[in-house]
């Protein structure tokens, strides 16, 4: 039973109305609340010695599976003489919600793609559920892919998402909490957690927050983690780190799950939300744990210097040319010097004039349709490149610092992790330009008291960094070997009672 | 916290974005000097000054933008004139149509005239308080020449001639052997501490005399300069040169030796010369009868690079003779120091400075009168250097 947010409930509380128990008429009260809208299918029986009626939504459920498990079941027990109305129910082959007694409970599972049986006589209505059409097959998710590692990725439906997850972790401390919000899409959300291991705390922030959630609609687990997440309050809009982990692994939000912390899960996204969420995590793979551990803690270091390359490194070029070139050894300097002959710009427009035009290039890459995208590439890497420089605008320093800062940025495991290195690159940029190194300075200085400062649902974003907890270093910048005990279990907000241990022979 | 958060951003964004960019320079508005030169105006208070500056352009030889060419200079000299050097400088901003920028100096060159008649001391005040200007860079004196016409000179090999300067005393190291730069610091340091005087490097110009000065290069003998022996100061004035056979004695004497070739030690019918590696020197300081004692310890290994000598180098007691010709050859050189020293009038050695470390209450009663010490002083020269390799033969090649 999905448990509905207030406003919902506001919303649906005009057909709030019981059942009166004559099965035609019920259902004609039905379409008629409904506006008689024209993908309701409406199936009469009424001929029999007990009438039913079978109400459900067009292209939602299996016509066939209807049939077979309702329609054929009840019509052979009409002959029957001496049975009763309410017995009618039980020949139902299909797993049943209900019984519903108001239109409210009514129009809600049909909405949500139950098939409901209206029985002559009888003052409530049942629901079959699990006859709902497959959508998209389980495939290969898009964005988060690994080299080694399952292969597979969460879909739109929220029943198959669950299932992966079952499928995964059959810890029978798995627990599925059922919310919605929206009161137009009524998007149903489940948290998923460990009973035994889930911090209490944040399951209760999580199932307050989404239960107050009031608004009209909910697409995509993005619009939902923008109304429940820190950024999303009015005290934190400005800040532009994430604080929710999104994936579309399974196995990603399965260990994650095994970790103590919650997932949710949208109706209708493969992204799922992950909460608590720490600053580090944004440089965890799920392949991490799949490859050697050395190799492991490599990647990892190379990820860490991707994401300060991309965050720094057209600032430190800005600052160093234009306020330090005292800085740059005398053979390079003069080669920088060189470059810059005959260049119009100063070389903060100059690298927000390629910045700009990668930025755009990305995003035409992003949105254009497949055909097109060889073409881009071209356009893009000789015309805006090779010419660009060959026409005089820019230096060829210049295309190094800003592809070096793109292949960057495409490094960090998350897209939206790499997002705010994105903005927090032209605010850098405009302190480089201005103050110098100094300015860079200043501004990462204010950046470390954010990071430190921000909260993922109450727990502290920079752990185990800060507050310091060497402990659980084992899985920060390095990933320590499975067997150096507890490890990958350590997250701060978890107790360490050795529990889980990983041990080979 | 409310208001306070307000403060601080009131007070943090202003001074970012009202800065105005201030104290930016582009690099294209930046003329790199990369050499310095300092002569005295015949009959004149005022000072000449040379800026050697960088051409990037045609000093780049990697430079992809097309239209451009090699064919450019890759420096530029202009020389200015002032009663002080913020004069010239002053002056300079008139030619120039970009800063002069001063923090990438490879050498200061000093014209021989000047630092005899003017003395060093009028530059170190400029490059003391002079914020760009790092310390570390070489000083030179132009040897029987003016500092202007040694940055006037282009050179074989290097785009950009300051390098190739700099790089004949740390990558070639020249005869002398010197592992560390002598730079105006070095200079100032002895400057200013009693009885220590400064000590600089030579710089000849051999250009010949018709050979032109843009022509591009053929011939790296007509058209260059070369290291020659160290420049002795009195306090700051200019007093003789060592020659090349004294400076490597000075060298070893301040321990300041790398790698070194001996070139001509006289052994059994002919030469032979050694390369001398892993040299390490000690001077040890005391007092006998009254007078200063040093003992001098020099070790090293070396290979044998070339020999004409007779000498049957298969033989061991051979060997050891040739281990004492090199001994006996390093011991020549610092002797001719010292030598040379004693008739300067004061000493330049920088033993006074191995004295004074090792015997402070001497020294004390001893500094104002140090030369005359310096001349009864007793030498005693522990020099062992060890042969170990013949390269690819043992006896010359003529022998068999």
């Amino acid at each position: 039973m999905v448990k509905q947010t207030a406003d919902i409930e506001e919303v649906m509380k005009v057909y709030d109305e019981p059942l009166s128990g004559n099965a035609e008429k019920d259902v004609a009260r039905l379409t008629a609340m409904l506006g008689q809208s024209d993908d309701i299918q409406v199936g009469h029986f009424l001929k029999g010695r007990i009438p039913f009626s079978v109400v459900h939504l067009e292209a939602m459920n299996n016509e066939e599976m209807i049939a077979d498990a309702i329609n054929s079941p009840l019509l052979h027990v009409q002959n029957q003489p001496d049975i009763l109305p309410e017995f009618l129910f039980e020949k139902i082959e299909g797993t049943q919600s209900g019984p519903y007694y108001s239109f409210k409970e009514i129009i809600r599972s049909l909405l949500h793609g139950e098939v409901i049986v209206f029985v002559q006589g009888c003052k409530f209505a049942a629901g079959v559920i699990g006859l709902l059409v497959e959508m998209r097959n389980v495939d290969e998710p898009a964005n988060q892919t690994v080299i080694r590692g399952p292969k597979e990725g969460f879909v739109e439906g929220i029943n198959v998402n669950t299932s992966l997850l079952r499928r995964r972790l059959r810890n029978p401390q798995l627990r599925f909490r059922k919310l919605s919000a929206g009161r137009s899409t009524q998007t149903e959300i489940r948290l998923c957690y460990l009973e035994d291991e889930a911090d209490k705390e944040v399951l209760a922030e999580i199932t307050r927050r989404i239960e107050s959630v009031k608004t009209e609609e909910v697409y995509e687990s993005g619009m939902l983690e923008e109304l429940i997440d820190d950024y999303g309050t009015k005290h934190r809009w400005y800040s532009p780190f994430p604080t929710a982990q999104v994936t579309e692994r399974p196995d990603t939000v399965s260990s994650e799950i095994q970790e103590g912390k919650i997932a949710v899960i949208v109706d209708g996204s493969p992204m799922c939300l992950v909460y608590p969420m720490t600053f580090l995590s944004y440089f965890h793979s799920a392949e991490d744990f799949y490859q050697r551990f050395d190799f492991a803690s490599f990647i990892r270091f190379i990820r860490f210097a991707a994401f300060l390359i991309s965050l720094y490194l057209p600032s430190i070029y800005i600052s160093v040319t234009t306020f330090h070139p005292e800085l740059v050894a005398t053979d390079l300097l003069i080669n920088l010097a060189a470059q810059r002959e005959g260049i119009p710009f100063p070389a903060f427009v100059e690298t927000l004039l390629m910045e700009l035009i990668f930025e755009i290039l990305r995003e035409g890459g992003v949105r254009m349709p497949r055909t097109i995208g060889p073409a881009i590439s071209i356009v893009g890497a000789i015309v805006l490149g090779d010419s660009a420089v060959r026409a005089g605008l820019v230096s060829p320093a210049i295309v190094i610092v800003v592809s070096l800062t793109a292949i960057s940025s495409f490094v960090a495991p998350a897209y939206n992790f790499s997002i705010s290195a994105r903005i927090l690159r032209f605010v850098m940029m405009a302190f480089a330009a201005t103050t110098g190194l100094f300015g860079v300075m200043i501004f990462s200085a204010l950046l470390l008291i954010h990071l430190c400062s921000l909260e993922s649902m109450g727990k502290p974003y920079f752990s185990p960094l800060a507050p310091i907890n060497l402990k659980h270093h084992k899985d920060g910048f390095f990933r320590f070997p499975l067997w150096a005990k507890n490890v990958p279990f350590l997250k701060p907000w978890i107790r360490h009672d050795g529990k889980k241990e990983n041990r080979g022979t | 916290m409310k208001t306070i958060r307000l403060l601080l951003l009131t007070a943090i964004f202003p001074t970012v974005l009202l800065s105005g960019c201030g104290d930016k320079m582009e690099l294209d508005q930046l003329a790199i000097v990369v050499a310095m030169g300092i002569d005295q105006v015949e009959d004149s208070d005022d000072i000449e000054v040379s800026f050697q500056i960088i051409n990037p352009h045609g000093a780049s030889a990697r430079v992809a933008t097309e239209g451009g060419g090699g064919e450019d200079a890759s420096v530029y000299t202009f020389t200015t004139r002032g009663k002080t050097i913020v004069e010239a400088l002053d002056k300079a901003k008139n030619i120039t149509p970009r800063r002069l920028f001063f923090s990438h100096i490879y050498y200061l060159v000093i014209g021989e005239s000047f630092a005899r008649e003017t003395g060093i001391s009028r530059l170190f005040d400029f490059v003391e308080r002079d914020e760009q200007m790092r310390m570390e860079f070489l000083a030179f004196i132009a040897k029987e020449e003016t500092a202007r016409n040694i940055l006037r000179t282009f050179t074989p090999l290097d785009e950009n001639p300051a390098k190739s300067v700099r790089d004949r005393v740390l990558v070639a190291s020249g005869s002398l052997g010197i592992k560390k730069n002598i730079s105006l610091s070095d200079a100032l340091r002895a400057y200013v501490s009693d009885n220590e005087h400064p000590i600089i490097l030579g710089l000849r110009n051999i250009s010949s005399e018709d050979s032109s000065e843009t022509d591009v290069l053929h011939r790296i003998d007509e058209h260059s300069f070369s290291l020659d022996g160290l420049a002795v100061f009195e306090n700051d004035r200019l007093k003789d040169w060592f020659t090349t056979e004294e400076s490597q004695g000075w060298v070893f004497l301040n321990g300041m030796v790398g790698d070194r070739t001996v070139f001509d030690t006289p052994c059994e019918g002919g030469y032979a010369g050694v390369r001398l590696h892993k040299l390490t020197q000690s001077t040890n300081a005391s007092v006998k009868d009254g007078r200063p004692v040093f003992e001098i310890s020099l070790d090293g290994t070396g290979y044998l690079l070339e020999t004409t000598c007779t000498l049957d180098l298969t033989d061991p007691d051979d060997m050891e003779a040739l281990k004492e010709a090199v001994s006996n050859e390093l011991e020549k050189e610092i002797r001719s120091t010292i030598e040379k020293t004693r008739t300067l009038g004061f000493d330049a050695t920088g033993l006074s400075g191995v004295f004074r470390d090792h015997h402070p209450d001497k020294w004390q009663e001893w500094k104002d009168s140090w030369f005359g010490h310096f001349m009864e002083a007793e030498f005693i020269y522990n020099i062992n250097v060890d042969i170990n390799l013949t390269g690819m033969r043992y006896n010359a090649a003529d022998e068999e």
